[in-house]
């Protein structure tokens, strides 16, 4: 079955997008991209070392031309500060679709959606095809598609925090208001986490943490895999109805008695 | 004279260009962008662009990120 993941005018196969941040090095970053299959990888921006140019690059060991980097404004309090860092990150990789984030606070990282409604709005203008990390906010989301982004991507809980989907609802809504691609971005601590958003109906999941810091990445990079990938084959099957009371799976007919 | 290159004084000569600095501090065009003066270079641009006395330069690249 041909299960095409497009987002804006971009076809995508994986439905998982990886980020490259909290590796112990970039062999290990890579590797992990491999076995997770992705087509994404998010990256930062970031000033080269001036002082020490041995210092390995990023592009040497994930390829640009394979991998699609999707730059991102991590560490962005402010919308001046977005739009500066995806200037520079579109120049140095000469393609449009970014990773909006602007932050509220250093502890929550949660999204500060007034600075990023604001920076969307710029960034479409200025021809970005913009992926933005929201709050799984509906109206919010609703906002962000109406300003022209090309993906909306709630968290499912704080970043870097393992604790998964916590409002599934929002979630579930977010994902049946939308015309266009809803990720979960944040939030994801383990390969069911996956399945679940995916179930949930979203078109995609980005995972960084729990990947990284699980105690084998490679290993649990493939895990990710497999749960999207089975998380939505689950969802486009079609689930069962829920029933409060059993169903018995095996004919009573012809029972011996 | 000299510029401000990623938030450090850095020697250059009058009418060094882009590409030059690029060549000094030993890196391809391709891995990097230029700001100057919180103004994006375009690539095509760095052969031309000539240095002003404290220019605030930023050269940036890709690192890991989430």
């Amino acid at each position: 079955m041909r299960d095409i993941f497009k987002i804006g005018k971009y076809k995508f196969k994986s439905r998982l997008i990886v980020g490259t941040g909290k590796y112990k090095n970039f062999n290990e970053t890579a590797k992990a991209v491999k076995a997770s299959g992705a087509d994404i990888v998010t990256v930062a921006v970031r000033r080269v070392n001036i002082m020490n140019r041995k210092e390995p690059l990023l592009m040497d060991y994930i390829n640009p031309k394979k991998i699609k980097y999707l730059p991102n404004t991590a560490g962005c309090f402010n919308s001046e500060d977005a739009l500066r860092v995806l200037r520079l990150a579109r120049d140095s990789g000469g393609w449009n679709l970014v990773k909006l984030e602007v932050l509220g606070d250093k502890e929550t990282l949660y999204p500060n959606m007034e600075e990023t409604l604001k920076c969307t709005e710029v960034l479409v203008r200025e021809k970005f095809d913009v992926m933005v990390y929201c709050s799984d906010d509906p109206i919010a989301c609703r906002q962000l598609e109406e300003l022209g982004a090309v993906a909306v991507m709630p968290l499912g809980s704080l970043i870097g925090s393992g604790h998964g989907i916590q409002n599934k609802n929002n979630i579930k809504l977010i994902k049946k208001r939308s015309n266009v691609p809803v990720i979960v971005d944040a939030g994801i601590g383990c390969a069911s986490d996956a399945s679940i958003a995916m179930e949930l109906g979203c078109d995609g999941v980005l995972v960084n943490t729990a990947i990284a810091k699980a105690k084998e990445p490679v290993l649990m990079a493939e895990a990710m895999k497999l749960s999207v990938q089975a998380g939505r084959k689950s969802y486009l099957s079609g689930i069962m109805q829920k029933s409060d009371l059993a169903n018995n799976s095996t004919t009573h007919q012809r029972k011996i008695k | 004279m000299y510029i401000v290159l990623n938030g450090k004084k850095f020697e250059v000569k009058k009418k060094d260009t882009i590409t030059q600095l690029l060549k000094k501090i030993d890196i391809k065009s391709s891995k990097v962008a230029v700001e100057v003066n919180k103004i994006v270079i375009p690539k095509e641009k760095y052969r031309f662009f000539k240095f002003n006395n404290k220019d605030r330069v930023e050269i940036v690249t890709f690192i890991g990120g989430g």
